[in-house]
């Protein structure tokens, strides 16, 4: 490790940290919504309708993947450089490769449920889309710190800071 | 729309990452690899399964915020 990788990691935890209280109180707001809330008149809300909402999701979302990139960069402070890699050690951590194969059988599972209540009309059952758009009508700005948070831990967790090139990844 | 789906999906979404997030700031607090760590070994060594990934996550992002347009 580098001399300052103690550094590095006290503002990784900082920054992991504030992610955390940030997820924590946004989580137990959406319970807070959903108890006192009227979840049955989403779409009558002038947000949830207004173009604008949508599209600054989508680049707040896109700007959080860019700023998890750069917390990475912390990491790779940490780690003294890129990451080295080695068949062993990806071969040693099975148990990685068994979660993201559980997140993608869960993450099909949830699109299949879309698609199934996309094509079918009426609302019924209602889609992830009709909750994600309820969501951004009931707080435009809670929502927008959601997909960034969201962003933020995609970008630093699958777009590391690596000198490797896709193409020749076992090369140094 | 029910109160029970939107639990549902608020457990999911910030709830499944708030757990995920706390695993990997207590792995980093203990000095461990965090979970990020050893997924971003996994993933630098299967790019394919990175870039199906962000291709999925762009995916979602065009389908459920730019879907919001006009109700």
């Amino acid at each position: 490790m580098r001399a300052h990788a103690e550094t590095s990691r006290k503002v990784e935890l900082v920054v992991l940290g504030g992610l955390l209280l940030i997820l924590g109180a946004m989580l137990f707001y959406g319970f807070f919504r959903v108890i006192v809330g009227d979840v049955t008149h989403c779409g009558e809300k002038r947000f949830a309708t207004v173009w604008p909402t949508g599209v600054e999701l989508a680049a707040v979302s896109v700007v959080g993947f860019v700023v998890g990139r750069l917390v990475g960069y912390l990491r790779k402070s940490r780690y003294g450089g890129p990451l080295v890699l080695n068949r062993a050690a990806v071969g040693s951590d099975a148990v990685v490769g068994w979660a993201l194969m559980g997140f993608l059988i869960f993450a099909t599972v949830l699109l299949g449920y879309e698609t199934f209540a996309v094509v079918h009309p009426g609302g019924d059952p209602p889609p992830i889309t009709s909750y994600v758009r309820c969501a951004a009508a009931d707080n435009p700005w809670v929502s927008e710190l959601a997909a960034f948070i969201l962003g933020v831990l995609l970008g630093n967790w699958i777009w590391y800071p690596s000198s490797k090139r896709p193409w020749r990844p076992w090369k140094s | 729309m029910t109160k029970i789906g939107f639990f549902i999906f608020v457990a999911a979404v910030p709830g499944l990452l708030w757990f995920v997030a706390l695993f990997d700031w207590y792995m980093t607090l203990r000095r461990k690899a965090p979970l990020g760590h050893h997924l971003q070994v996994f993933l630098l060594a299967h790019p394919w399964l990175a870039a199906v990934l962000a291709v999925v996550y762009a995916a979602m992002l065009a389908h459920f915020f730019l879907h919001i347009d006009h109700g």
